[in-house]
């Protein structure tokens, strides 16, 4: 099973996953990291120490932003570790398709599957254009 | 080279830096003073990406920064330096830079650190380096962003 782990400030990768049961329904292999008050190395070890510990399992990584400490960390790992895809900019829409996805779709495809669900979820809305 | 701004930050470039210093300070240049970084093509690409396009970033390493300083180059700017680690800094001012303050804003907990701050979390070699440079008259800061209050911390690490 491909599974994931959430990087953000604060403790919006937490709350992410918590929103995403209330509409899925349990989870497996979704993990959360937040940086709060750590050093970068302690934040690469935190992330690196989950993908350990599931050596046979391959890692779509999410970031809350792109520039951000969560985000270095993130690379950093991806750098490091072959079984692992980095997609920055999470949304609840990415989580709930990743969700969906994750073993309907080649891991390679995953990335732009998810970012397009991302960005489609993203609009500008009236009424009376819908 | 007028310094707006010397800051330990082990985080380096991230939002406290481009948000809060980087916007009240409007420095020309960020300077980042690592030797890793220096010779690490994806990290110097990401840092640059996430600074507002007219400031200009420079990486040096700890040698190139110190000529760079005690040469006075970029002297037409105001330049923001950033260290990752108070030892860096050390070794900057060891080569003969003075600095009449430096901001010091982690290091972040680690394993085997102690919170001397929130968010100052420092191992016995950390307070060894801060205590070199409370030795050569650097006020040390710990303040995150501009708005908030600045803490002087030179009694708490000697």
């Amino acid at each position: 099973m491909v599974k994931t782990i959430i990087v953000t400030h604060g403790n919006l990768a937490k709350e992410l996953i918590q929103t995403a049961q209330v509409i899925i329904g349990d989870m497996e292999g979704v993990f959360s990291v937040s940086n709060d008050g750590k050093a970068p190395q302690m934040l690469c070890e935190e992330i690196e120490a989950i993908i350990e510990k599931h050596p046979d399992d391959r890692f779509i990584v999410f970031a809350d932003f792109f520039g951000g400490s969560c985000c270095h960390a993130c690379i950093s790992v991806e750098d490091q570790c072959e079984n692992v895809h980095l997609i920055t900019g999470v949304n609840l829409p990415m989580l709930l398709a990743f969700i969906n996805k994750r073993d309907a779709v080649a891991f390679d495809q995953l990335p732009e599957e998810l970012i397009a669900r991302g960005r489609d979820s993203m609009r500008s809305v009236r009424a009376e254009d819908l | 080279m007028p310094l707006c701004l010397a800051r330990i930050d082990d985080r380096l470039i991230h939002g406290q830096v481009v948000l809060g210093w980087a916007r009240a300070l409007k420095p020309d240049r960020i300077v980042v003073c690592n030797d890793r970084i220096a010779a690490n093509t994806w990290e110097r690409r990401f840092y640059t990406s996430s600074v507002p396009a007219h400031i200009k970033v420079s990486f040096f390493d700890l040698e190139e920064t110190a000529r760079q300083l005690l040469n006075n180059l970029f002297k037409n700017e105001s330049v923001m330096l950033l260290f990752e680690s108070a030892g860096d800094a050390w070794r900057v001012v060891e080569k003969g830079v003075s600095f009449v303050a430096l901001n010091v804003w982690g290091p972040h907990y680690r394993k085997g650190a102690v919170e001397l701050l929130p968010y100052v979390f420092l191992t016995d070699e950390d307070r060894g380096y801060l205590r070199e440079l409370v030795k050569k008259s650097i006020t040390l800061t710990a303040q995150d962003i501009p708005g908030n209050n600045p803490q002087v911390i030179n009694s708490l690490v000697v």
